[in-house]
């Protein structure tokens, strides 16, 4: 059941991108996997399972589209969003694992 | 059965199921497929194959540990992209063939830096390898992007682009350092207190702890070995190619755990050895090659390894009971 909400919601994207770009290939969407693990685990979603929600990854979505617009508009190449990203990925996650366990770093030796 | 069940061969096959599937699905080419079965066919089956082979090499022990690199198609275009470039810098100009060796030594050094900087952050931030690798897929092909400015590299020296065309004996050079590779990892994971220590973090992290193990270092040496590895592998695919291009190695990644996961190896961690690996390796390499021949187009090929894929996790779960880790028959 949840798989085929997902792919719903697929299906739902691919129809509005079709209309954004006006045709279609049958290699877009490679690479979104990515984009969108990454915007979910930014919303706070475990990946473990048992916690998230809609609203956060609402957030996780839009906090990456600011990044993303943001640096475009500053005149940067796209491929400096991936940079960018892969440390906000990190530290926002590092932050939420440490305030789990209440300590930075990890107690593994 | 029971008779046959003491037979050495079926008992092993039964340990490595991939094995078995190997054997099937080769013989089956041999029969299906012209020109299959012939040895200069196997040996472009060991040099296709190396490229994977050689990152699912480290990727086992990475796996084995718990953890997971989904970083290494990055790492291979930012060493390829190394290894094809600083040929070309002004200040190796004069130094004739030899100006190969600083750039594959500069491309091997950033691969395991790459995969130490996934280490370090895996043991200091405790985050999963999951979250840090994926992050870094993005980031090190942003790297790569960055490095290259977009352009593909061209190896001017035709020394380079022609040490794929080298053989050792019958050998492409490619494929024996395959195979030393193999037994090298081989030899590691199974000899050596590094090996048995990598069982033991991916079996219980808690207990390895306890044991006196030091779990960080130890996981970021193992993260830095699949650096090297990617690294070397993307070093032998630019010389392949005689070029680097910044979309080298997309979606390797997940060739290289599918081949690692059809081996055997438990993506939980604890469990898994490099003869399985070295099974799936050789068992996508086949289908890959087989389906070619006979012209099967690209695209079917990836549907088709798909469904085995799910078929191989499906019966492993249906007929592998964890007590006595064999095939259930």
């Amino acid at each position: 059941m949840t798989y085929l909400i997902s792919a719903l919601c697929v299906a739902v994207a691919a129809i509005i991108l079709g209309s954004r770009v006006m045709g279609s290939q049958n290699n877009v969407g490679q690479g979104y996997e990515l984009q969108v693990l990454a915007a979910v685990i930014l919303g706070g979603t475990s990946l473990l399972g048992g916690s998230g929600s809609i609203l956060r990854t609402v957030l996780g979505v839009l906090m990456l589209a600011f990044i993303q617009n943001g640096l475009i508009l500053m005149g940067q190449p796209y491929y400096t969003q991936w940079l960018v990203t892969w440390a906000v990925i990190i530290i926002a996650v590092w932050l939420d694992v440490a305030a789990k366990r209440g300590r930075l770093f990890s107690p593994i030796a | 059965m029971a008779n046959l069940t003491q037979i050495p061969l079926v008992r092993w096959l039964m340990r490595n199921p991939i094995w078995g599937f190997v054997l099937i699905v080769f013989i089956f080419f041999s029969f299906a497929a012209d020109n299959f079965f012939s040895g200069q066919n196997v040996m472009n089956i060991l040099v296709q194959t190396s490229t994977i082979g050689l990152i699912a090499l480290g990727m086992t022990l990475v796996m084995i540990n718990g953890n997971i690199d989904l970083s290494v198609g990055a790492t291979l275009a930012l060493a390829a992209a190394f290894a094809v470039d600083v040929q070309s810098w002004a200040m190796f100009a004069t130094w004739g063939n030899w100006q190969i060796l600083p750039a594959v030594c500069i491309a091997l050094l950033v691969g395991i830096l790459m995969g130490a900087i996934n280490g370090f952050i895996v043991w200091k931030t405790g985050v999963d390898a999951f979250i840090v690798t994926l992050g870094a897929m993005l980031g090190i092909r942003g790297l790569v992007f960055v490095y290259t400015g977009e352009q593909s590299f061209y190896a001017m020296n035709f020394a380079y682009s022609d040490f794929s065309f080298l053989t050792i004996g019958p050998f492409p050079v490619l494929a024996v350092i395959f195979a030393v590779a193999v037994i090298a990892v081989h030899l590691l994971l199974s000899r050596t207190v590094h090996g048995r220590n990598t069982y033991a973090v991916g079996g219980n992290r808690e207990a390895a702890v306890n044991a006196g193990i030091r779990v960080g270092p130890h996981m970021m040496v193992n993260f830095m070995l699949i650096g090297f590895l990617a690294a070397l592998s993307g070093v032998l695919l630019s010389t392949q190619m005689g070029a680097a291009t910044p979309n080298l190695g997309r979606d390797y990644e997940l060739w290289v755990i599918t081949a690692v996961v059809l081996g055997g190896t438990k993506l939980t961690g604890g469990k898994g050895d490099i003869i399985g690996t070295l099974g799936g390796v050789l068992a996508i390499g086949i289908l890959r090659n087989g389906m070619n021949l006979m012209q099967v187009p690209a695209f079917y090929v990836l549907v088709i390894l798909g469904s085995i894929l799910i078929a191989v996790l499906f019966l492993d779960k249906r007929f592998n009971r964890p007590a006595d880790g064999g095939l259930r028959l």
